[in-house]
């Protein structure tokens, strides 16, 4: 029996586009959605190694309860799914998070969960001043600034780390762009390693293992490379 | 699809079956409820009742029926979840945003949201085999063979439940058409 030639080739008008939508839905789950998902289950794999930073496993319960928070407590969620940031990205945050006058990590502290393992107390360091507390909103305005303070940065890369948290990977790459696009940026590692969780989410896996491997060639540090390897879903060397 | 369960794996046989499981077919579970209509908000959680079920059955599921078993808890989460939520009429920013493409603008990722909306309602009004048959053929691309290896089912019946489908799913494209904007 010959198979059909499927609508999509066929139809025209309303019903192309309804399957035309349907068709371009994300093929794939986001990176953390398996994880998450075998630890709900309980066949969670707790990392045999690596005992001085936190587990993979703790990294899933952490992101289930900034989860569970929701989207008003973004920053928890998007912080501590990354429990060991680049040290030049948690430093920046917190020079950005001193600076009063241009004032904005999107921290929501009452929110925040305490801290499970010392791998996250950078991650969880409360804002130093209220003042802080109630600049946040501000940078969550759509940036124009060609020079972005590095607060704003910060709250773009957020912004960025949410969209794909939610299972939104174009979005995601889509802030990254924007974030790209920027005359002097200080965060381009933090970026382009979310930059590889995002396509890779966003099923390019090709094009997400070639950048990883980009990034790999001038690496330094060995965290950061084994985060852009486990983002690409690259073997260890 | 479902055999006696026996004899039984040990636990960690268990587990390790599981975990490939959800590694093989957590994808394929994503984007069936995305395109089921399960908003990106939920999908997190109905993902995780999808391979729930599949965990508590893992004993009755036999082998090279996973998929099959799969899918079809895939659909039956999807339509308890649309249910649940009240059948919002609204398809807001967030749901455009998951499709969100950089070649798109706010407008079009927002029309094509409504669409993945519009689609996943006309699903709902088919019957469940029809509505498999449909979801595997039009989106998935799988060929008849494949879907009737998949569902154990003769081709005969793939062929004419996908006959059916393409009936109703034209039908119900035709009736949108002839009703004014926003009538259900």
């Amino acid at each position: 029996m010959k198979d059909p030639t499927r609508l999509i080739n066929t139809e025209t008008g309303d019903a192309l586009s309804l399957l035309r939508a349907a068709s371009q839905v994300p093929a794939a789950a986001p990176p953390h959605v398996l994880g998450q998902t075998l630890g709900a289950l309980g066949v969670g794999t707790v990392a045999p190694v690596a005992m001085g930073a936190a587990s993979s496993f703790t990294v899933i319960k952490a992101l289930a309860v900034g989860v569970a928070i929701g989207a008003g407590a973004s920053g928890v969620a998007v912080k501590l799914s990354e429990p060991k940031p680049v040290a030049s990205a948690s430093a920046a945050a917190r020079s950005a998070a001193s600076d009063t006058r241009r004032a904005a990590v999107p921290e929501v502290p009452s929110l925040r969960p305490q801290p499970a393992e010392p791998a996250h107390e950078e991650a969880a360091e409360p804002a130093p001043t209220p003042m802080v507390e109630r600049a946040a909103p501000t940078v969550r305005a759509p940036q124009a600034a060609p020079a972005p303070s590095l607060a704003t940065e910060i709250a773009q890369l957020d912004r960025a780390r949410q969209a794909l948290a939610t299972g939104q990977p174009h979005q995601a790459l889509a802030i990254l762009d924007e974030h790209g696009r920027q005359s002097t940026t200080q965060l381009g590692p933090e970026a382009s390693l979310l930059r590889v969780r995002a396509l890779a989410a966003a099923g390019k896996r090709d094009a997400a293992q070639d950048l990883a491997r980009r990034l790999l060639e001038s690496a330094t540090d060995a965290r950061y490379a084994a985060r852009l390897r486990e983002a690409a879903g690259l073997e260890s060397p | 699809m479902l055999v006696p369960d026996f004899p039984r794996p040990s636990p960690r046989e268990r587990d390790e079956r599981l975990r490939e499981l959800v590694r093989e077919h957590l994808d394929f579970v994503w984007r069936t409820l995305r395109r089921l209509g399960v908003a990106p908000s939920d999908l997190q959680d109905n993902v995780q009742a999808v391979f729930s079920v599949v965990a508590d059955k893992l004993p009755q599921i036999g082998a090279g029926s996973e998929k099959s078993f799969v899918f079809g808890t895939a659909l039956r989460v999807a339509s308890h979840a649309r249910r649940a939520r009240q059948r919002k009429r609204e398809t807001t920013l967030e749901d455009a945003g998951s499709l969100y493409d950089p070649g798109l603008d706010p407008e079009q990722a927002l029309e094509r949201a409504q669409a993945v909306e519009q689609l996943a309602e006309i699903l709902q009004g088919m019957d469940d085999g029809t509505r498999a048959v449909f979801v595997l053929f039009e989106l998935e691309q799988l060929t008849m063979a494949e879907i009737a290896r998949m569902q154990q089912l003769p081709l005969g019946t793939v062929a004419s439940r996908l006959r059916r489908a393409r009936e109703y799913f034209q039908g119900a494209v035709a009736d949108r058409r002839l009703k004014p904007e926003g009538a259900a």
